[in-house]
Order: structure tokens, then sequence, then C-alpha cells
């Protein structure tokens, strides 16, 4: 369904977008999961056709967007990551309002906004004005209206910034909707947690570059173990001397964030223990320890050295 | 295409009514300006001091050699400066607000006028005057008073037409006791003569040779003409304040749905960047027309403007401005690069061409290098094409050049604007 082939995007100075690649299946969600600042929604615009690549090319149904009008816009369903609505008018109105930029004819709008807006769940909020939206609903609304034109694929540019929990969960059950009715997604977040969940393939950027990909499998298969342990201490003062006393023995690999020392053991079977023995023999106390269940996050840490929500 | 562009105008419009308060406001602030000046500055033609000599037309009808020589004179004069022209020229010079005031010398006026310095009917000079110059008009009258004055009567008593005006004069004079004054005076003549020193005024037994017989040149016949010539033309720019405001507000929008990424959200469907630009020209031209035509219409109903010219000319008028505004208006969005930097700039660059257009202070009160100034700015000749309309009495055809002059302004805008979007 879409094929992006090594694009490279620079604003100035900065390479937002440093060659990335990467293929979504027909009927999958595809999750590209950074920092700030990675390039994700950069990368993004390039997929709706906002922002033309330096280099590289991107094929959406075979086809590679040709212009500002190309008809295979129809297609392509985009959530921006900021709210594109007109605070103004009502939902009904900001519907109508896109579904005409998509040549759509006056029943088709209504016929369409009506069934959009009860997937959402806004059907009886439908002619109110949205500056009275919660901020959960306006998101809702942003992603009602990426699909009136009823696009085969949806792009969602982190769709649940500032989102309250319970908002967030109807959204997921939207997408796992919309996804169990063979709609394809690209869903981009800092939230793992989001990516975890949603996504069949998952693509981990930095600094514009690739870090890593595949399933969310075959991602925590590269780590060593499936766990993670972390170390509370006092003061950074010691934590800097556990991170000194980990690293002097071959437990695995070993962070220090503050007065946090965190250690991803390259081998599961001794690593608790061993490293409470090591951190007792170098006289260091820990404040408080715990054991985490190996996740995106990581993956992220393994290969980057940083944390995704530095 | 036509379809986008008629989708972006359209949810332009709806948000501009929706927001209640900023619509009331872009209605209410030229409205409140333009009523406060009404009442303020009407009646005395706005009573500015004067920074130049004032230009005034002469028509010269009659082939008496004086009279030629009465309007070279005029000229000398320090406040005023004279054109000779037909009255023709003359007429529709002042009804189109070139000239402020003209004077016409009719047939025989300074045989008449060289006997009614002593006595019998004045002779009549005619003035076509704009009302809303009233300080041109109040000018030129001292000065013509001064000037005419000085050589009438210096031509009444010298050489030898003297003493036949004074015959002639005397034959007019009944009373015996003035009769006898004259005679006295005729001979005594030629020394008065060479010191050449009479001022105008009505001492001794002269009075003055001559009436004006003024002619405001608007189309009203009414004595309200003056006022409501000087209501329109403060309505007329305070519409073109409200427009060229109004533009500010429509650009800035269009630069906050750059930044918010509502533009680019736009720009994911299919739907090309030029529709989408003239969406916003259009909405902005619309609504630019709606509030020209709110404040007018106040105008009309509230403070009793009356038109006496074209309405339709005037509507044309305001069509081509409002063109004029949305052209602006893109100009701002496409030059400024954040909201504030636009709003700024294009507030400095706005109320220059408020001034210097004449919404504010008539263009006519300016120096002769500020009037060349105020040419270039769009908004002198909407004000100029509503002057023309309303008060002025003038057909269709005067709305012509203010029509296609705010045009060539609107189309010279976007095509800047169009050419800097398109580089970014
Ligand atoms: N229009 C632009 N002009 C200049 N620099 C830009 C522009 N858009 C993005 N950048 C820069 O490109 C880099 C990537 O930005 P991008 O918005 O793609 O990141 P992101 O992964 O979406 O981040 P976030 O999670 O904060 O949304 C950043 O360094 C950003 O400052
Ligand atoms: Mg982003």
């Amino acid at each position: 369904m879409v094929l992006v082939k090594d694009v490279v995007k620079s604003f100035g100075e900065v390479r937002a977008v440093n060659g990335i690649s990467f293929e979504v299946a027909k009927g999958t969600c595809f999750g590209l999961l950074g920092p700030n600042g990675a390039g994700k929604s950069t990368a993004i615009s390039m997929i709706v056709g906002t922002l033309k690549p330096d280099s590289g090319s991107v094929t959406i149904a075979g086809h590679v967007l040709s212009g500002d009008t190309d008809p295979a816009r129809q297609k392509i369903g985009y959530v921006p990551q900021e709210l594109a609505l007109f605070e103004d008018l009502s939902s009904l109105q900001n519907l109508g309002f896109f579904g005409s930029l998509y040549n759509m004819s006056k029943p088709e709008i209504a016929r369409k906004s009506a069934e959009v807006l009860a997937i959402v769940g806004l059907s009886d909020r439908a002619t109110e004005p949205v500056k009275n939206f919660s901020g959960g609903m306006k998101r809702r609304l942003n992603i009602a209206i990426a699909l009136v034109q009823g696009p085969e694929l949806l792009v969602l540019d982190e769709p649940t910034v500032g989102v309250d929990p319970q908002s967030r969960n109807a959204i997921f059950d939207v997408l796992e909707k919309l996804k169990a009715q063979g709609m394809t997604l690209i869903y981009t977040s800092h939230y793992m947690e989001e990516v975890e969940r949603m996504c069949d393939h998952i693509l981990i950027v930095d600094h514009g570059k690739a870090i890593i990909s595949g399933t969310l499998e075959q991602l925590l298969d590269t780590l060593d173990s499936r766990f993670r342990i972390r170390f509370e201490f006092l003061d950074e003062d010691t934590a800097v001397k556990a991170e000194a006393a980990l690293n002097a023995k071959t437990l695995g690999k070993v962070f220090r964030k503050d007065s946090a020392v965190e250690v991803l053991p390259s081998k599961n079977a001794q690593a608790i223990v061993d490293s409470i023995s090591y951190l007792q023999g170098a006289n260091v106390m820990f404040e408080d320890m715990r054991v985490e269940r190996g996740s995106l996050e990581e993956v992220f840490l393994a290969s980057t050295g940083r944390s995704l929500r530095d | 295409m036509i379809n986008h562009v008629w989708a972006v105008a359209n949810k332009d419009l709806r948000l501009f009514f929706a927001d209640k308060k900023a619509m009331i406001i872009s209605f209410l602030v030229p409205i409140i300006i333009a009523s406060f000046f009404s009442f303020v500055m009407v009646g005395n033609g706005g009573g500015g001091k004067q920074a130049s000599k004032i230009p005034i037309l002469a028509v010269n009808e009659d082939d008496d050699p004086l009279t030629a020589t009465l309007i070279q004179k005029l000229g000398k004069s320090d406040m005023i400066s004279v054109e000779t022209v037909t009255r023709e020229a003359a007429t529709t010079a002042v009804k189109e607000g070139k000239s402020g005031v003209a004077v016409i010398f009719p047939k025989g006026f300074s045989a008449k006028a060289k006997s009614a310095i002593f006595a019998g009917d004045p002779a009549t000079l005619e003035e076509l005057y704009d009302p809303t110059k009233g300080t041109d008009k109040q000018v030129a009258q001292g000065a013509l008073m001064q000037t005419l004055m000085q050589e009438i009567s210096k031509e009444a008593m010298t050489g030898d037409s003297a003493k036949a005006n004074l015959e002639r004069a005397l034959s007019f004079e009944t009373d015996p006791v003035r009769k006898r004054a004259w005679k006295g005076m005729m001979d005594s003549w030629s020394s008065l003569d060479k010191s050449g020193g009479m001022s105008g005024g009505t001492g001794g037994g002269m009075r003055t040779p001559f009436e004006i017989k003024g002619q405001s040149m608007t189309a009203a016949k009414d004595d309200n003409a003056d006022v409501n010539a000087g209501k329109a033309h403060v309505f007329g720019g305070m519409a073109m304040q409200g427009l060229l405001f109004f533009a500010i507000n429509a650009a800035i929008g269009m630069l906050r749905d750059r930044k918010t990424g509502v533009w680019s959200r736009m720009k994911a469907a299919p739907v090309s960047s030029m529709a989408l630009v003239l969406g916003n020209g259009l909405s902005t031209a619309i609504i630019a027309f709606i509030i020209f035509c709110g404040v007018m219409a106040f105008g009309v109903l509230a403070l009793g403007i009356r038109v006496y010219g074209s309405w339709l000319g005037l509507g044309l008028v305001a069509i081509c401005s409002s063109i004029m505004t949305a052209g602006y208006g893109l100009l701002i969005a496409s030059l400024g690069k954040t909201e504030e930097q636009a709003r700024g700039y294009s507030m400095i660059a706005t109320l220059m061409m408020l001034m210097l257009g004449g919404a504010w202070f008539p263009t006519f009160l300016m120096p002769p290098f500020m009037q060349t100034i105020s040419k270039i700015m769009p908004v002198r000749w909407s004000i100029d094409g509503v002057d023309a309309m309303v008060f002025r009495g003038a057909g269709l055809t005067s709305a012509v050049t203010p029509m296609v002059v705010t045009l060539g302004f609107a189309a010279g805008f976007s095509a800047i604007a169009i050419a800097r979007m398109r580089k970014q």
C-alpha cells in the first residue's frame, strides 16, 4: 500500500529526515516511534504529500503523488499532529468544508459526515461550535475529518497528544475498529505503549534516521533479556559510583539518568542477584530497586543509549 | 477549482459571521469614528491652515482688457494661483473635486464693476466651489476682494476712463450732497492715480463694485449640501479604514492557518494552493464589501447622507475597493513571517496609507508634494470615487478612473503576493 524509499528532507541546516525507507502492507498498522524532533512529522508530511522529499520517493498504491490536485490524495486520510479545526464552526461545518476540498457532493458529505461522527462518537454534538469541545473531543473530530472522504489509508500523527486516558481509549477503539474493517494505518507516537498496542510493524527513528524496525516480537528479541533492573539512589554522586561499580563487571548495558541507574542485562539468570551484590561490594546503598518487563522503551534505550521520553 | 475557491470563501464567511464580537467591531469602529468626525468637523470644511497657494480656476468671458488684467493680478497674489480655463472645464473640475474654486468673470463684468464702484448695481462674479473645501473658498474670496477692489478702483479712477466712469456714475447719483462730493473728487484725480495706494475697502464714497454669487458644486441645491459633503467624505474615509483594517485581520487569519498546520492539512486534500489563496481573497473581498455597505448605509440611514450621483457607480467603486482590500490582505499574508510581525508592519503601512490617502485628513489640505504622494495610495482613489458618487453628484463615467486604478492596485498587490507565496 505504501512504499517509502530513502526519503531525505532538510530544513536549512537541519536534516529532519535523513534517508528512511519502509513498506506498509494493506490492512496493517505501521508504527513510527521516536522521541521529540526525531523527524516523525516530517516523514508523515512527505507521505501525505504536503512536503516534497529532497530525494527519495513515496509511493501510495503504486502511484507517486504528482502535484497538488492528484486524485490519489482522495485515498489518504491525514490526522495532523496539531488540531486542524475551525473552532467557530460546528463539527458538521468542519466536515462539510473538508469534504468539499475532496470534491464531495452535498448529499455525499451529509451521509459521510453522519457516518464518521458516529464512528468517533460525536453524533450528539454535530451542530455545536467546536470551541465548546473538550480536548479529547477535538482530537476525535480531527480523526473524523480525516475519514470523511472515505480513505483507504489513514495517517495519524500523534493523535493522542494531550488527551485524557478515557478519550485515548475511545480513540484506540475507533482505530481498532477501522483496522478490522481493512483500513491501512500509519501511526506515529512517542508513547511506546500506544505503538505496542496498535501496530503490527514498528520503525524506531531518531535524528531523522531509522534505528531499527520489525514486529514488536522481533524488536523485543533484539534485547539480550526481556527485563531491566532499575536502581534509585539518594543522589547523583551515589548513582555515579553505582554506575562505575556495575560497569566494572560484565552484566550488560548500564545507563544512568540523574540519580537512577538502569541495567539491561545480557544474560538473565544471575543478573538481579549479581547486580545487588556488586553494589554491596562497592559499598553503594540504593533506595529502591525495580525490575521492569522489557518493552520498546528498552529497545530504544539499547539502540540509542537514550530514553524515549528525554 | 471554482468549487474549492468557493468552499474556502464560504468557510471564511461562516467564520466571520460566527465570531459575532469581532464582526460587530469591524462595522462599529469605522461607524463610530466617522460619526464622531461628522459631528465635530463638518461645516468648517476641515479648517486646516493652508500650507500652500490655493489653486483656483478663472473663466474669462469678458472682452474688456481690464478683466484679463484682473485675472493676471489675481495670479500674483500670495494666497492663490490662477489657471484660466473655459466654463465647462471649470464646472467639471470643481464638480469632480479637482479644483476647490472657480471664478467666472461674465461678459461686461469689468465695465459694470468700474462704474459700480461709485454707484449703481454691482457687477456679478460667479463662483463655483467644492463644499468640502471650505478653506479654499474663503481664501479665494479674500484674494478676490483684495485684488479686485484694488485693480478696479485704480482703473476706474485712472486715465481717460476715469472721467467717463465718474460721469457715468454721477448720472446714477440722485443725492445732491453726494453728487457734489464726487465732483470735487474728479478734480484731484491724477494725484491719487500716481500713488496707486488705494487699497480695497469701502471707505470714502466707494462701494464694493461686484458681488460674488457662489454656487456649491454638488448636485444638491439645498442648504445642507455642504454638511452632506463633509459627512460623506468622512464616511468614505472611514469605510476605507474599516476595509484595510479588515484586510489585516484576514491576513493574520491566513498566517495563523499556516502556523497552526491548518494550511498543510488543507493541502493534503487534492486542492491547489491557488484555489486556497483565491478562496481567502474572495471571502476578504466579500466581507470588505459588506463592511463598506454597512458603514455607508449607517451614514445614509442614520446621518442622512444623500447620494446625489450614481448609485451604480458607488456600488462599483465599493466592489473595486473591496477587491483591492483582498489584494492588500494577500500581500500582507505573503510578506509577513509571523502574526506579530505582520500585524506590526501592516499596521504601520495601513496607517500611512490611510493618512496619505486622505481618509483622515482631506488630501486637498495637504502640501502639494503630499498630494502627489497620495496618488500612489489606493485609498485616495477609492475615496475620490466615493466623493464623486455621493456628494459631487457625478455620473457613472466619473467612477471609471477610481475603479480602474483600485483594480490596478488589486492586481499589483495580488501579483506580488502570489509571486512571494510561490517562492516560499
Ligand atoms: N518547517 C520546519 N522548518 C524548520 N525546521 C523544521 C520544520 N519542521 C521540522 N523541523 C525540524 O525538523 C526536525 C524534525 O521535526 P519533526 O516535527 O519531524 O519531529 P517529530 O518527530 O514529529 O517531533 P514531535 O514528536 O515533537 O512531533 C526538528 O529538529 C525540527 O526542528
Ligand atoms: Mg511531530
